[in-house]
């Protein structure tokens, strides 16, 4: 095989790429059935589209760093609906950078609570982060039982304001590239690939699990920030489908379950997509409860996929190098394309 | 030769810690939060509340069943509250909306139910999906397809029978039918868990995968039964709920899944070691029962109920390591080499 073809296969299998794909087939097709059913295609509706897509993105981006170094965490809806009952029954009038700084702060509070329970605890990542989920939604109703209260005004029109959404974006986008490369983030991929190694070779490997965790926290307050946003007011059921959907972001974006391999961006496009299937299956007049069913349909499929790719990748890899631990990306099947 | 006998010894004394201390504990600690309870409420305790503490302690019984096995393999089964919807939904769109016999009815809805647990189990064990992605999203799936079963049609009714058999109308030597099925339920969940073949497979796949194929055992095949066993459970679940409730609403399952979790986690199983008791469950079931009782009849939002659910659970979980941490600590010093 020409190595073209490698290529073009080595950008299928990676994850990052496929979600991508994925995201731009069903852009092209929400876009152009839009256009042609006459209802517009502008700047204001891929804004609303962005702003609606950045919660999810963030509190996703955070799953996928807890889910890179090889642990769990189901806390991020109870984090956003905090924050989001906090900021729309109290802060209403306070200083929106004040509002953002301390609800980063809080989510990376949580984060440590739940990091210290894991890790010094030796407890189970996924029974913790349960019980802290639950925790947290419970404090959400007993702090604003019925929806109401609003946002900081600046905060709703900031985030409204054009090219902010695209501009986050980017810094998103900018920080992976440079965090993937920090001592933190190779620590973090070699974490998720093989903890014990990591350990033997005398890296504080506890201390940059609780920052991961501390980090993915703040990210959930930040989501939460955002989502209260482009909510305008406070409902403490509004967050509960995150648990589902920030999984499912990280899913389709490739990121592996067992960690060690991932990427944030790959997440960014995943989240993209998850919220562009609605508006597809909307132009196509689709009813509410099929909606529901081809949504959940789409997220097995997704991590089926995932799971079936990182199966045989770690087949592939243990046929080629028994004792090799790759850190990052694919390095084996990049090569494999090329000669296979 | 006596070093050996002091292992044993504290290996037993060790194991009927979790087999008959725990349950004891959990369950006399579900009888003082009732009769602490006479602070919050004048009615409490009474024969009432203990009834009502058994009724709502066998629904949760029945859909921790297959939660506590999924667990001790490593899973999470989130999948429960959608398959109470279908099943639910099923069995009552089938008998007041089509005029079908309660019979059949109930025989489709454990069918779907079984069937969907099974599509979890394949999909788990087979591809190797995360359990608690994979069930959630059938969660949300199936919640569609219920949704698809009773569409613009308003809460159908619940069949009579079931009514009957499960609001705690019906009697049995004037105590009722749901606080009696309590002890079935139990006996039954502790005859297949802990003396049956399959439970003894199932907490040796729980251990140790890998162990577990070595030895010869269909590994696959005991995964899809284990979600097939949860689905089932659930489906159940989901008829006895329509008669509990009198309607088949799409909700109905919504505030039994955390529940159903959080008992299996304070009965002492922990996740994916192979490592829990159905007694401690079913006693844990009742043990939060009770708390959800109490908290309701003193009136103050719902969400306090969450709050204590989480934190029982986090302490429990740190009970549970100090189990293991004295268990490790022995072996090492005990160790004759």
């Amino acid at each position: 095989m020409n190595t073209k073809f490698g290529r073009i296969r080595q950008i299928v299998t990676d994850g990052t790429g496929r979600a991508v794909i994925f995201w731009l087939i069903l852009m092209t097709i929400w876009l152009s059935l839009q256009s042609t059913q006459g209802m517009g295609v502008d700047a204001r509706l891929i804004q609303s589209y962005l702003v609606l897509a950045l919660p999810l993105i963030v509190a996703s981006i955070g799953v996928t760093l807890v889910i890179i170094m090889g642990q769990f965490d189901l806390s991020a809806a109870g984090v956003i609906a905090v924050v989001n009952v906090t900021i729309a029954s109290t802060l209403g009038s306070w200083n929106p950078l004040l509002v953002v700084v301390l609800m980063m702060a809080l989510g990376g509070f949580i984060g440590l609570v739940n990091g210290l329970f894991v890790i010094l605890g030796k407890l189970p990542a996924i029974a913790v982060t349960l019980a802290t989920l639950i925790i947290l939604q419970g404090l959400a109703i007993v702090i604003l039982p019925q929806p109401s209260g609003k946002v900081p005004p600046f905060l709703v029109d900031g985030v409204r304001a054009p090219f902010v959404a695209v501009g986050i974006i980017v810094v998103i986008i900018i920080a992976w590239m440079l965090f993937k490369r920090s001592r933190s983030g190779l620590y973090m991929f070699a974490i998720g690939a093989d903890p014990e190694a990591l350990h033997l070779s005398g890296l504080p490997v506890k201390k940059i699990q609780l920052k991961i965790f501390v980090i993915a926290g703040a990210l959930y307050g930040l989501a939460g920030v955002l989502m209260s946003a482009s909510l305008t007011s406070g409902d403490a059921n509004a967050a509960d489908s995150f648990l589902l959907t920030t999984f499912a972001a990280t899913a389709i974006g490739g990121t592996a379950f067992v960690g060690g391999r991932g990427s944030a961006v790959g997440t960014l496009f995943g989240a993209l997509t998850l919220l562009a299937i609605p508006k597809v299956l909307f132009v196509f007049g689709v009813s509410d409860w099929t909606q529901k069913v081809a949504f959940g349909l789409l997220v097995l499929l997704a991590v089926v996929a995932g799971a079936f790719s990182s199966l045989r990748k770690n087949r592939e890899s243990m046929l080629l190098a028994p004792y090799s631990t790759p850190t990052e990306g694919e390095p084996i099947t990049a090569t494999k394309g090329g000669n296979a | 030769m006596s070093d050996q006998s002091v292992i044993e010894a504290q290996q037993r004394r060790s194991s009927r810690m979790q087999t008959i201390y725990r349950p004891l504990i959990l369950a006399a600690l579900a009888l003082f939060v009732l009769v602490a309870g006479r602070l919050v409420s004048e009615s409490l305790p009474s024969w009432i509340a203990v009834q009502t503490v058994l009724s709502l302690g066998m629904f949760l019984a029945v859909i921790a069943f297959g939660q506590g096995l999924v667990m001790l393999t490593g899973g999470l089964d989130l999948s429960v509250p959608g398959v109470i919807a279908l099943s639910a939904s099923t069995v009552a769109v089938w008998v007041s909306f089509m005029d079908g016999s309660l019979f059949v009815g109930v025989l489709l809805a454990l069918g779907v139910s079984l069937l969907f647990g099974i599509v979890n189990g394949v999909l788990v064990s087979v591809l190797k999906a995360p359990a608690f992605i994979v069930t959630l999203a059938m969660g949300a799936v199936l919640e569609g397809f219920s949704l698809f079963i009773t569409y613009g049609r308003k809460s159908p009714e619940s069949p009579e029978l079931l009514v009957t058999l499960f609001s705690g109308s019906g009697k049995l030597f004037g105590i009722g039918i749901p606080a009696l099925l309590f002890f079935v339920v139990g006996i039954i969940g502790f005859i297949i868990q802990a003396r049956s073949r399959f439970g003894r497979n199932v907490y040796l796949l729980g251990s140790s995968l890998e162990a577990s194929r070595i030895a010869g055992q269909p590994v696959n095949f005991i995964q899809i039964s284990i979600y097939a066993v949860s689905g089932f459970g659930s489906g159940l679940a989901g008829l006895m709920l329509v008669g509990f409730s009198g309607n088949a609403q799409l909700s109905l399952g919504t505030e039994w899944l955390m529940p159903s979790i959080a008992a299996v986690l304070v009965g002492g199983t922990i996740i994916g070691s192979g490592r829990g008791f159905w007694q401690s469950t079913i006693t844990a079931g009742l043990m939060l029962t009770a708390i959800t009782i109490v908290i309701q009849s003193t009136g103050v939002s719902s969400g306090w109920k969450s709050v204590l659910y989480g934190v029982v659970v986090l302490v429990a979980l740190l009970s549970t390591r100090s189990d293991i941490g004295r268990r490790r600590r022995k072996k090492i010093s005990q160790d004759p080499l």
